[in-house]
C-alpha cells in the first residue's frame, strides 16, 4: 500500500509540473499590468516602469520563465507582488477558513444526501421519490450569491438567529466556530448536496437490482440488515468518487461564499489575485488546487480499496 | 472661625450643589450626560477593501491611507473644510523671498515605542516621501536645495524657488503620505522599494497598531500617551483624542453583508453601503445614515494626443452633447448627487468656484454640430471609448453617456469595457479616444497636486498647455489668499475653454453608526479619533 502511495505520489509530479507551465503562459498572455496598478493611480510613466524593473516584468518572458522554474527548482514559490511577502505564507494564512468550510459543506452535504437519495431510492416514482429529486434539482438550480444572500437576510437580519457573517476560528470555541459556519456551509454545500443525493439513488437503484441483494431476500436478512450493510456500502462505492472531487471543488469554488459572509479565505485571496494580477500569487494557488485535487484523487481510491476488498489485491 | 478658613467650606458646598445638580440632570436628561466623551470599548466597524500595506509610502491605496490616519500624523492636516492645519509642528516661519522654511516641532510628542518626535525623524520621513510621491514632491525636489535638522525641534528647508504649496503638500491623507516616522524605523527600511512591514508602522497617532490578520480585519489600540493638540477637533486636524480602548477594522467587502451587520448591531460602523438601499436602511431604528455628500467625483476623459479630441473643438462639441444629471442618477437616487462644473469639490472652499457652470449644464446640439463641422469633421464622428464594466456604478455612467452621445447623432462609440486592471495598461497606451475615470477628494486639495491636471498623466488626458503652465507655476510661486482666488477663477476659465475632461458632477457615499456612537465624522473614510459610546454599549 505504501508503495502505491508513493508512486501515486510521484506520478502526481508531472502533472504538478503541466499546471505550473500552462498557468506562467495562461496569465501572462491575459491583458493587464501589475506594475502599473501597483505604482498606484498617480504614478508617472517612470515610475510604473521602474516599478516593472523592479518586479523583473522587463525582462523577456523565457528569462522570467527560466527563473519561475528555477525557483520551483527550490520549492520556492516567490513573493506576491501586491502583499510583499512569500506565496506560502499568504495562502497559509487563508487556509484555516477555507477548510473549514469546505468540510463544513461537505458534511453539510453528506449529511443530507445519503438519507435523501436513500429515500428516494427506497420509494422509487413515488411521490417522496419526486419531493427528493425536486429538492435536489433546486439544490443545483440556486446559484450559491443568490442562496447566500438569502440566508444572510432571512437567519442573519430578520431572525436574528445567526451570525451574518465573519469567521471564528476554532480556537475561539466550538459553539463560536459552528454558528458562524452554519449559513456558509449550507451556501457552499448545498450543490454538492444535489449531485451526491442523486448519486446516491442512482447507485442504490442500480445494487438494489443485483443477484446478491435477491440472495440476501432469500436468505431472510431484514430489509434493514440489507439496505444498510449491502447495498449502501456499494452504493457509495461511485458515490464517493462524487464526495472527494466535489471536495477539491468546494475548496477551489468559495471565492463567492467567502466574500458574501467575509471569510478571510483562499478563496477571497484568489479573486484579489487574479484582480490584481499578481502573477506569482496565482500561480501558487493554482498549484496548490491542483494538489488537492491530486490528493483526493488518491483519497478516492484508496476509500474504494476500503469499500470493496477485492480492489485491495492490486495496491 | 476666620472669614479666610469660612471661605473654602462655602466653595465646597457650592461644588456639591453643582456636582448634584449636574447628576441629578444627567440621570433626567441622558442625552445630557453622553454628550461627554467618554473612554471604553471596542468599536467594531465594517471596512469595503483590504489594504496591501499599511506602509504609508508605498502605494497609492485609500485602504492604506484609512488605517494610517488613524495611526500616523504628518506636520500638518487638512481640516473638515480642507484647510491645512498644523499637526506635529508647533510654528513655522518661511522667509520674506519665500526660499527659506523653517519649523519648529511640539515638543513632548511620542511615537507608539516610546521614542520622542525628534527633527531627525522628521527629516528622515520626508526625505523618504520626496523619493516616493508622485504628485506634490516632484515640485518641491525640483526647488529644494537642502533639507536639514537645525536642533531637536526644528527643521530647515532650503529651496532655490519658491513653492507656495508647501503646506498643502506637507498635509496629504491620501495617496503616498508624508507621514512621520522613526528615523530608527526607517533605518531598517533603506531601499527604495521597501516597504514598512505593519509592525512597524509606528507613528505619534491616537490609536497604535496591533495587528493584522489578511483579509478579517486589523486590530488598532488606543495609545494612552497620544500628545492630543488643544484646538477642537475638526477634519484630520485639531484634537484627535481616541476614546475607544480597541477598535476591530473588519474586511466585509460584499456591500450586503455591510448592510446586514449594521442592522443587525454586529457593526458599530459601516462604510461604504449602497445609495439604494438609503431608504429601507433610514427605517432601523438603530443605525443613524450619515451621507457624505462629496464622497466622489467621475469624469468624462479625453485622449487629447489623437484625433478627434486633439482639437478643442471636439471636446467642446462633448461638452455640448452630454447632459450631465442623467450620467450621476444612474448611481444614486436624487439628493444623493451634486451637479458641479469644476474639477473640485463644493466643500473645496478655496479652489471650488461656478465658473464654466452653464456650459457645464446645457445640452446644445446645434452647437456641438457646428463645432465638429468647424474641426473639419463629419457627423457622426468615430470614437473608442475604454470603461470598466456596467456591473460597476462607474460603468453606468458611462453606458448612460455613450448612449447620449449614439443618440445625438454626432458621435458612434464603441465602447470597450475591460476591468481596472486592464484599463489601467491601456490608458497608458494612449489608442482610446475617451475613458471612465473617478477620483475621491482628498487627491485634489490643490491645483498642483491632481493627477487630472498633470499633463503627464493619463488623467488629464495628456493635454499639454502652456496656459495651464503658467497657472500651475503661478501657483507655486505664491501663499496670498487674493491670488489664489485669482488662480482659481482663470483656471476655471480655461478648464471650460479647453474642456481637458468632463466632469459629470459628484455623487455622496453613505455610512451608518450605531445610535450608540457619538461624535463620528463622514468626511471621506473611517476616523476612529474623536468619537465615542455614549455608555449602551
Amino acid at each position: 500500500m505504501r508503495s502505491y502511495i508513493g508512486r501515486r505520489l510521484a506520478s502526481a509530479i508531472p502533472v504538478v509540473l503541466v499546471v505550473a507551465v500552462v498557468g506562467f503562459v495562461l496569465f501572462r498572455l491575459t491583458p493587464g499590468d501589475p506594475a502599473a496598478l501597483l505604482a498606484g493611480d498617480n504614478a508617472t510613466r517612470e515610475q510604473i516602469e521602474r516599478t516593472r524593473q523592479y518586479l523583473g516584468l522587463d525582462q523577456p518572458i523565457h528569462v522570467q520563465f527560466g527563473r519561475y522554474l528555477s525557483r520551483l527548482a527550490h520549492a520556492d514559490f516567490g513573493q506576491s507582488i501586491f502583499l510583499g511577502r512569500p506565496v506560502t505564507t499568504a495562502i497559509l494564512e487563508r487556509l484555516e477558513p477555507t477548510i473549514s468550510l469546505a468540510i463544513a459543506a461537505e458534511i453539510f452535504a453528506i449529511a443530507l444526501a445519503i438519507p435523501l437519495g436513500l429515500l428516494a431510492a427506497l420509494r422509487a416514482n413515488t411521490w417522496l421519490d419526486q419531493a427528493a429529486m425536486a429538492l435536489a434539482l433546486a439544490g443545483l438550480s440556486i446559484p450559491a450569491f443568490w442562496l447566500g444572500l438569502l440566508l444572510v437576510f432571512s437567519f442573519g437580519v430578520k431572525l436574528g438567529w445567526l451570525p451574518v457573517g465573519e469567521f471564528r476560528p476554532l480556537r475561539d470555541g466550538l459553539g463560536p466556530f459552528v454558528r458562524h459556519m452554519i449559513l456558509p456551509a449550507i451556501s457552499l454545500g448545498l450543490i454538492q448536496m444535489a449531485l451526491t443525493a442523486r448519486m446516491v439513488r442512482s447507485s442504490m437503484l442500480e445494487v438494489l437490482r443485483e443477484d446478491y441483494i435477491r440472495t440476501a431476500h432469500a436468505k431472510g436478512l431484514s430489509r434493514r440488515t440489507i439496505v444498510l450493510q449491502h447495498a449502501l456500502r456499494n452504493a457509495l462505492i461511485p458515490t464517493i468518487t462524487v464526495v472527494g472531487l466535489g471536495f477539491g471543488a468546494l475548496v477551489s469554488g468559495a471565492v463567492v461564499v467567502e466574500t458574501i459572509f467575509a471569510l478571510p479565505g483562499l478563496g477571497r485571496l484568489t479573486a484579489s489575485a487574479l484582480l490584481n494580477r499578481d502573477y506569482p500569487l496565482i500561480q501558487a494557488i493554482l498549484m496548490f488546487v491542483a494538489m488537492i485535487f491530486i490528493v483526493m484523487n488518491l483519497l478516492v481510491d484508496l476509500a474504494y480499496a476500503y469499500l470493496d476488498p477485492r480492489l485491495r489485491i492490486r495496491y | 472661625m476666620s472669614p479666610s478658613s469660612t471661605a473654602p467650606s462655602r466653595i465646597a458646598w457650592l461644588h456639591v450643589i453643582v456636582l448634584g445638580t449636574v447628576l441629578m440632570l444627567g440621570g433626567a436628561f441622558p442625552g445630557l450626560a453622553a454628550a461627554q466623551p467618554r473612554p471604553g470599548g471596542t468599536y467594531e466597524v465594517a471596512y469595503d477593501l483590504s489594504p496591501f500595506t499599511l506602509d504609508a509610502m508605498a502605494d497609492t491605496i485609500s485602504a492604506k491611507s484609512h488605517i494610517v490616519n488613524n495611526v500616523q500624523e504628518a506636520l500638518f492636516a487638512p481640516d473638515a473644510g480642507l484647510v491645512t492645519r498644523p499637526m506635529l509642528v508647533d510654528k513655522w516661519t518661511v522667509s520674506p523671498d519665500g526660499l527659506v522654511w523653517t519649523f519648529s516641532l511640539r515638543k513632548g510628542v511620542l511615537f507608539h515605542n516610546g521614542e520622542t518626535l525628534k527633527a531627525d525623524d522628521v527629516v528622515a520621513s520626508l526625505r523618504r516621501w520626496l523619493s516616493r510621491d508622485g504628485t506634490w514632491a516632484p515640485h518641491l525636489k525640483s526647488r529644494l536645495e537642502s533639507l536639514d535638522r537645525v536642533d531637536d525641534s526644528t527643521v530647515k528647508m532650503k529651496l532655490s524657488k519658491p513653492f507656495g504649496a508647501m503646506l498643502e503638500a506637507l498635509s496629504m491623507v491620501e495617496g503616498v503620505q508624508p507621514v512621520i516616522f522613526p528615523k530608527s524605523v526607517l533605518d531598517r527600511y533603506p531601499g527604495e522599494k521597501d516597504r514598512v512591514k505593519e509592525q512597524d508602522v509606528i507613528g505619534t497617532g491616537p490609536y497604535k497598531f496591533v495587528s493584522w490578520e489578511r483579509d478579517r480585519r486589523i486590530v488598532l489600540e488606543r495609545f494612552d500617551r497620544y500628545a492630543a493638540r488643544k484646538e477642537p477637533l475638526s477634519g484630520f486636524a485639531g484634537n484627535k483624542t481616541a476614546y475607544f480602548d480597541r477598535v476591530h477594522h473588519n474586511f466585509v467587502p460584499e456591500a450586503a453583508g455591510r448592510v446586514a451587520g449594521a442592522l443587525t448591531g454586529r457593526y458599530d460602523y459601516a462604510i461604504n453601503l449602497p445609495l439604494d438601499q438609503a431608504a429601507q436602511i433610514k427605517t432601523n431604528p438603530a443605525v443613524t445614515v450619515k451621507i457624505n455628500p462629496y464622497g466622489g467625483r467621475s469624469e468624462f476623459t479625453f485622449n487629447s494626443t489623437i484625433p478627434p479630441f486633439d482639437k478643442k473643438a471636439m471636446r467642446q462639441a462633448v461638452a455640448n452633447v452630454l447632459e450631465p444629471e442623467e450620467m450621476l442618477a444612474a448611481i444614486a437616487p436624487k439628493g444623493f448627487y451634486t451637479l458641479n462644473s469644476s474639477p473640485f469639490f463644493p466643500n473645496q472652499s478655496v479652489w471650488f468656484s461656478k465658473i464654466g457652470y452653464e456650459t457645464y449644464i446645457t445640452r446644445d446640439l446645434k452647437k456641438a454640430r457646428e463645432l465638429i463641422t468647424s474641426a473639419g469633421l463629419t457627423p457622426p464622428v468615430s470614437i473608442a471609448v475604454i470603461s470598466i464594466p456596467v456591473a460597476q456604478p462607474g460603468g453606468r455612467q458611462i453606458q448612460v453617456a455613450v448612449q447620449q452621445l449614439d443618440e445625438s447623432k454626432l458621435f458612434k462609440v464603441d465602447l470597450q469595457i475591460m476591468d481596472w486592471t486592464v484599463m489601467v495598461q491601456k490608458r497608458w497606451e494612449k489608442k482610446h479616444n475617451a475613458m471612465y475615470n473617478a477620483f475621491n477628494v482628498w487627491y485634489q486639495n490643490d491645483l498642483v497636486a491632481p493627477t487630472w491636471n498633470n499633463p503627464q498623466h493619463p488623467a488629464s488626458g495628456f493635454l499639454a498647455s502652456k496656459t495651464r503652465d503658467d497657472l500651475l507655476d503661478r501657483r507655486l510661486q505664491t501663499t496670498s489668499a487674493s491670488d489664489i482666488s485669482q488662480i482659481r477663477d482663470d483656471f476655471h476659465r480655461w478648464f471650460w475653454d479647453e474642456v481637458p475632461l468632463f466632469p459629470f458632477g459628484n455623487f455622496a457615499t453613505m455610512d451608518t453608526v450605531g445610535q450608540h456612537v457619538k461624535g463620528s465624522q463622514h468626511i471621506g473614510g473611517p476616523i476612529y479619533f474623536g468619537v465615542w459610546f455614549d455608555g449602551k454599549k
